[in-house]
């Protein structure tokens, strides 16, 4: 379940950033992921499940790691349904 | 004049050719739509109730553009009047993409068709942040 999560991760972020390999660790912008990038790409990830990540955590999304553990905690913070 | 484009709203506005919009062929340089592009976008704003000025002031934010296209289908010619028809296209949290449609009022002619995407950014730092919900929201996102 937690690997799919990260795997269905990395298959967002690299359609929406059009970035082929997308490393466990490797900061966003090494690969070309700008800022804006970023932001399209929890727009995706709010999307797919249905969750709510702030402003203030944005900047922390550097990596696909960091993605993976942000994302981890919102959901287990949603609300079940 | 409010009306809607694919269920949305559209802003329609009237532009008069100056004589300082043409070039030496006589006709509006290339340059110069990217001014109307962006009144109707300020306009499409205004109409849905933001006032963009207003926007950036008390919010501290911008709306910078970072990919324009525009497909030229006639020329248009100094004190000619156009239609400048803008709505939006697709907005998210990241973008909101703006198209428009130009048009000779006198026969409807097409003269050029757009997209302008635009993103968010605080001021004056230059930060990307998402487009307001709110704004989204106006604009039928």
């Amino acid at each position: 379940m937690n690997r799919d999560l990260k795997e269905n991760l990395r298959r967002i972020v690299a359609e929406v950033s059009e970035v082929d390999e997308i490393p466990d660790d490797t900061d966003f912008r090494e690969l070309g992921i700008d800022s804006m990038m970023g932001i399209e790409i929890v727009a995706e990830i709010e999307r797919t499940y249905k969750i709510s990540v702030p402003e203030s955590e944005l900047k922390n999304m550097t990596s696909l790691t960091r993605v993976h553990e942000l994302v981890q905690t919102y959901l287990a913070a949603a609300p079940a349904g | 004049m409010l009306g809607t484009r694919d269920g949305r709203p559209a802003y329609t506005h009237a532009i008069r050719v100056g004589y300082v919009d043409t070039d030496a062929a006589g006709v509006v340089h290339h340059s110069q739509y990217f001014r109307y592009l962006e009144q109707g976008r300020v306009e499409l704003m205004r109409a849905v109730g933001v006032d963009y000025r207003t926007f950036e002031l008390t919010r501290g934010l911008g709306l910078p553009v970072v990919e324009a296209r525009l497909r030229y289908r006639a020329p248009a010619r100094f004190d000619e009047l156009l239609a400048l028809e803008t709505w939006l296209h697709e907005g998210s949290r990241a973008k909101l993409v703006f198209a428009s449609a130009l048009r000779r009022a006198s026969d409807d002619t097409l003269l050029h068709e757009a997209t302008v995407t635009v993103a968010c950014v605080t001021m004056p730092a230059g930060a990307i942040c998402s487009i307001p919900l709110d704004l989204r929201e106006k604009l039928g996102a």
